[in-house]
């Protein structure tokens, strides 16, 4: 019996919403810096404009294209850390992009509205400020102190969109993507917490938006990593 | 006043609330809240003021922004026990100390999201299972005051609750 071959071509019509998305690096000098009462090696700090990075977009849904928006966060995390016993210890995700995590996981913040039209338009954000603890290691026996720390992430923050309402059958699609970092190593001498290097979006040309359609995968979630040691 | 609520599980899924809170028997002179700090005040309540070993210890905290525009929190309403400072005593006065649990949420790393508390908004966090956090197991009088930075516009300042009494107890517990 012949094969038969058919084939069909199909033009869609992809109604997708109109956005722009952008971030902003902190206004803090120096950016990365020992806050919270030597506590924390910290990139920027919660508040207006001071904020590590805070990514924000303006969504506008076309006709019939009510929905809902927000952001879901990636990480790639390398912490690394040395206590006053000279033990090491990692907290790493193993070169791996895991979801940066939250009460409303998979989203960074429960997802908002967005009606149609330009009055109807949607302004999620995303503001994060990543630190590493410096205070006495409380998982740790007799809870010894810190000495040095280091931190390298990568992150990737989607923006993403759903049509419909949460009834509908609908599924969460990309529309665009911002892609930033921090790093940062810091010592205690003398008692005295000092950050010797960092890096991190410049303030005058932070990570712009990216237009993609690339949907977040994501192995396992950022609470389900802890300190381990680093033999 | 508007209030985003969740309650959470730690570890585990988002319920809804269902508990009632305002529990909780207060220290001092009743106040609900503790002292007004850079226009906001938190308040620390609990479901019933006791609690048989077993149950879980319910906390809620409410971080109430009363005229600071652009007061800025931590964690809002997320896994948010690193966001907030105990002092915890138990019926000997001597210090709490953290579950393993505990002490795991203590030494997290990572991300630290925050948002904007208008005035007149509060951001609500509630601890389903505190006694997973400290450790009540031991039957008796803990005496429990939490503390919160929050940002306002040009740094941050530390706020502080009111104080409350938990009684755990071996057995029956009383309930409102």
């Amino acid at each position: 019996m012949g094969a038969h071959e058919r084939s069909v071509d199909v033009d869609f019509t992809v109604a997708r919403p109109t956005f722009t998305l952008g971030s902003t690096s902190t206004n803090l000098n120096p950016a990365i810096d020992i806050r919270g009462g030597n506590t924390r090696l910290e990139f920027g700090e919660p508040g207006i404009q001071t904020d590590g990075i805070k990514i924000e977009a303006v969504v506008t849904a076309p006709a019939a294209g009510a929905g809902k928006v927000g952001f879901i966060q990636l990480v790639m995390a390398d912490r690394r850390e040395t206590l006053d016993n000279n033990d090491n210890r990692k907290w790493t995700t193993d070169e791996d992009w895991v979801l940066d995590d939250s009460a409303t996981a998979p989203f960074y913040f429960a997802p908002i509205a967005v009606g149609v039209g330009f009055e109807n338009r949607a302004f999620p954000y995303l503001a994060d400020s990543p630190y590493n603890p410096l205070g006495p290691a409380a998982e740790v026996a007799g809870n010894p102190a810190r000495k040095a720390s280091s931190a390298s992430d990568s992150f990737i923050a989607y923006l993403m969109y759903r049509p419909g309402t949460d009834e509908d059958d609908c599924i969460w699609v990309t529309l665009g993507i911002v892609e930033w970092y921090w790093e940062a190593d810091a010592t205690k001498v003398n008692n005295v917490w000092g950050v010797n290097n960092a890096d991190y979006p410049d303030p005058l040309a932070p990570p712009p938006g990216q237009n993609t359609h690339l949907l977040p995968y994501w192995s396992q979630r950022i609470t389900a990593i802890g300190w381990q040691a680093d033999d | 006043m508007k209030a985003s609520v969740f309650c959470i599980w730690f570890g585990a899924s988002i319920v809804s609330v269902m508990a009632v809170y305002g529990a909780g028997t207060e220290v001092g002179e009743g106040a609900r809240y503790g002292p007004v700090t850079a226009g906001c005040r938190l308040s620390m309540s609990t479901t019933q003021p006791s609690f048989r070993f077993d149950e879980p210890v319910r906390v809620r905290l409410v971080t109430e922004n009363l005229s600071t525009p652009n007061l800025h929190v931590s964690f809002p309403s997320q896994f948010a026990f690193v966001a907030y400072r105990f002092d915890i005593s138990g019926s000997d006065g001597k210090p709490v100390p953290l579950t393993r649990y505990g002490q795991r949420q203590m030494d997290r790393a990572g991300s630290q999201p925050s948002a904007a508390v208008q005035p007149g908004e509060s951001d609500v966090l509630d601890l389903a299972m505190f006694n997973r956090l400290y450790d009540m197991t031991i039957a008796g009088e803990y005496t429990v005051t939490a503390y919160r930075r929050v940002y306002p516009p040009g740094g941050s300042v530390e706020v502080q609750s009111n104080t409350i009494k938990i009684i755990i107890h071996e057995q029956k517990a009383t309930s409102n």
